[in-house]
C-alpha cells in the first residue's frame, strides 16, 4: 500500500506543462464566413478565416451570453479592398430592430482589413456586459473597435494602422462606452489623397467609466481635421494614459476635450498644443 | 483502514486536478515545431510539444518566414547552450514581418534569444517567455506597435569579444518584465537592462537588477532613445553601489519619468522630465 501511495504522490507532483489552447469548452466552431451565432455558449475559431465581402458582417453574434474566442487565429477582410463597408465581428443587436444582446465577449482575435473590426452596438434596447479583450485590430478602415450600451470593458487590445478609406474624413481607433484598460492604439491616418482628415485615438462615451493605462500614438490629422488622443467627457476618470502625436498638433486635444468633466490623473501628453482640455481636478499630469 | 482511504481520496483529488490541466490539448495548433532548425512559412498558430535544442553556431533555430504567426512553446525549451559562447545563432527569428506573437517559450544559450528584426515589422507581441543564458541580448524587437510583456530575462551576457549586453533591446511597449542578471565578457563592461527605442513607447512596471560592471564600465538600467517615451513605475535595483545611471531619458523635454524607484546607482536618472513619484537611494 505504501508503495502505491508513493507512486501516486510522484504522479501528482510532476511538472504540469501547460499545453496550448483546447477546444474542450467550445460549444461550436466558426469554420467559414459569413457566419451567424444564434446560440449562447463559447464559439471558437480553429483556423484562419478570410472574407472578400464589401458589406455585411463576417461573423454576426445574435444571442446573449456568447463568447467568441478566436484562439489567436485571424479573421481577414483585406481582400475586399480599402473601400469596404464590411464589419469583421458584429454584435449587440441590429440597430433599429429593438433587439439588444447582453454579455457578449470577443477575445484573442486578429481582425484585419474591414470597415470596422469589432462592432457591438445594442439596438434600441439596453444591451450591456460586453467584454472585448486581447485582440489585435489591424488595418481596419473606419474604426478598430466600436462598443455601445453599458457595463462594458475593453482591455489589452492592440489597434494599429486604422484608416485609409478613400474619401474617409475620419477614423477611430476605439470608440466605446466602456472601461478602457491597457489598450494600445497606434497609427490612425487618412487615405493619401484625403485633404482633410481627423484622427481619433480613443473616443470614450458614457459616464462614470475609467480609461487607465492606455497608449495612443501615431495620429495623423490633415488639413482642417483635428487629432484627439483620448476624447472623453461626463465624469469619466482618465488616469496614467500616454498620448503622443508624431508631430505638433494644434487642432484637437490630447486628453478630454469633449463636454468636460473628466478627472485627469497622472497622464502624459506630448506634441499637443492643447494637452489637457476641460479636465477637472487635474493631478500629476504632464506634457511637453 | 480509514486513513489510507482518506489519503487515497486526497490523492485522487490531486490526480483529478492535474488531469484537468493535462486535458488542455494542441487542438488549435496549425502545426508543430518538432526539430531544429525549423522554418515557419504558413500563417497560424504553431506549437511546441516537447523541448527542442540545437548546437548550430550560426543562423536561426526557428525562423518565422510569414506574417500573422503565433508561436506558442507551451513552456517547452528552445535550447542553444551546446553551441558555446562564440555562437552567433538566434533562437527565434523573424525580419520585417507583421503580427508575430511569441509566447511561453524558454529560450536558452543563443546570441539573441528572441529576435523580431526589421524596421518594417509591426504588431508583434512577445509575452510570458523565459530567456536565460543568452549571450548578447535576451529579446530584440524592431518596428512599431509592438508589446513586450511579462517576460523573465535572466543571466544575459558572455558573448565572446563583447563588452555590451542587453536584457531587452526593443522598439515596443515594455510592460512588467523582469531583467535579472546582465553581464559582459570584455571589460570595461556596459550591461544594459532595457534599451527602449522607437517613438512613443512606454517602459512600465519593469524590474531591472543584477547588472554586473567589470573594470571601468558603467551599468544602465533603462535607456530611452526614442521620442516622447514614458518611463513609469519601474524598479531599477543594484544590490551594491554600482557605477552608472538607473534611467537615461532622451531629454528633459522629451522623456516622461514618473513613479520609478532606483537604488544604488551612481546617478539615479538623467535626461528625464521628472514627474512626481520618482525616488532613489
Amino acid at each position: 500500500m505504501s508503495r502505491l501511495l508513493v507512486l501516486l504522490l510522484l504522479a501528482t507532483t510532476g511538472h504540469g506543462v501547460r499545453a496550448a489552447e483546447s477546444y474542450a469548452n467550445c460549444t461550436g466552431f466558426v469554420d467559414s464566413v459569413p457566419a451567424v451565432i444564434t446560440a449562447a455558449g463559447t464559439w471558437c475559431l480553429r483556423h484562419d478565416l478570410a472574407s472578400t465581402a464589401t458589406s455585411g458582417n463576417a461573423i454576426s453574434i445574435q444571442a446573449d451570453n456568447v463568447v467568441l474566442d478566436c484562439n489567436g487565429f485571424k479573421l481577414g477582410g483585406l481582400g475586399a479592398g480599402a473601400s469596404t463597408n464590411a464589419t469583421g465581428i458584429q454584435g449587440g443587436g441590429s440597430i433599429g430592430s429593438g433587439g439588444s444582446q447582453y454579455n457578449v465577449t470577443v477575445r484573442n482575435c486578429t481582425v484585419r482589413g474591414f470597415g470596422t473590426g469589432i462592432s457591438i452596438i445594442p439596438g434600441s434596447g439596453n444591451g450591456s456586459g460586453y467584454l472585448v479583450e486581447d485582440n489585435l485590430l489591424d488595418q481596419n478602415r473606419s474604426a478598430g473597435i466600436l462598443i455601445g450600451g453599458g457595463r462594458n470593458r475593453v482591455q489589452r487590445n492592440r489597434v494599429i494602422n486604422t484608416g485609409g478609406r478613400p474619401g474617409g474624413d475620419s477614423a477611430f481607433g476605439i470608440r466605446a462606452s466602456a472601461d478602457l484598460i491597457d489598450n494600445i492604439v497606434d497609427g490612425i491616418a487618412g487615405d493619401a489623397d484625403q485633404v482633410n482628415f481627423s484622427a481619433y485615438g480613443i473616443d470614450m462615451g458614457g459616464e462614470g467609466y475609467q480609461a487607465r493605462g492606455n497608449q495612443v500614438s501615431g495620429l495623423h490629422n490633415k488639413g482642417s481635421g483635428a487629432a484627439f488622443g483620448l476624447l472623453a467627457g461626463g465624469s469619466n476618470v482618465l488616469s496614467h494614459n500616454r498620448i503622443v502625436a508624431p508631430v505638433a498638433v494644434t487642432a484637437g486635444a490630447g486628453i478630454c476635450g469633449y463636454q468636460g468633466g473628466c478627472v485627469c490623473i497622472g497622464n502624459t501628453v506630448a506634441n499637443f498644443s492643447n494637452p489637457f482640455s476641460t479636465c477637472v481636478n487635474p493631478a500629476d499630469n504632464a506634457s511637453h | 483502514m480509514l486513513r489510507p482511504l482518506i489519503l487515497l481520496a486526497l490523492l485522487a483529488v490531486g490526480i483529478l486536478v492535474t488531469s484537468a490541466r493535462a486535458a488542455e490539448g494542441y487542438a488549435n495548433c496549425t502545426g508543430f515545431v518538432d526539430t531544429l532548425p525549423a522554418t515557419i512559412s504558413t500563417q497560424g498558430v504553431w506549437c511546441l510539444r516537447h523541448d527542442v535544442s540545437t548546437a548550430v553556431t550560426s543562423g536561426n533555430a526557428i525562423t518565422i518566414a510569414t506574417n500573422n504567426v503565433t508561436l506558442d512553446c507551451n513552456d517547452f525549451k528552445v535550447g542553444g547552450l551546446a553551441a558555446g559562447t562564440g555562437s552567433t545563432a538566434k533562437g527565434i527569428y523573424a525580419v520585417d514581418r507583421l503580427n508575430i506573437t511569441v509566447r511561453r517559450c524558454n529560450v536558452r544559450g543563443f546570441r539573441y534569444g528572441i529576435h523580431l528584426d526589421g524596421s518594417n515589422g509591426s504588431g508583434h507581441l512577445v509575452e510570458d517567455n523565459r530567456l536565460d543564458f543568452n549571450l548578447h541580448s535576451g529579446i530584440v524587437v524592431g518596428g512599431r506597435s509592438n508589446r513586450v510583456q511579462r517576460n523573465r530575462v535572466h543571466d544575459t551576457g558572455g558573448a565572446n569579444g563583447s563588452s555590451q549586453s542587453f536584457g531587452l533591446f526593443v522598439a515596443a511597449h515594455a510592460i512588467d518584465n523582469t531583467v535579472d542578471g546582465v553581464f559582459a565578457a570584455v571589460a570595461p563592461t556596459q550591461p544594459r537592462g532595457i534599451y527602449l527605442v522607437g517613438d512613443a513607447n512606454e517602459a512600465r512596471g519593469n524590474l531591472v537588477r543584477g547588472l554586473v560592471v567589470d573594470g571601468a564600465g558603467a551599468a544602465s538600467g533603462i535607456i530611452v532613445t526614442g521620442e516622447h517615451a514614458t518611463v513609469s513605475r519601474n524598479r531599477v535595483i543594484a544590490s551594491v553601489p554600482v557605477n552608472g545611471t538607473g534611467i537615461i531619458g532622451h531629454g528633459t523635454s522629451n522623456t516622461f519619468c514618473t513613479g520609478n524607484l532606483v537604488a544604488n546607482f551612481a546617478l539615479p536618472w538623467n535626461a528625464c522630465q521628472l514627474l512626481p513619484g520618482n525616488d532613489s537611494h
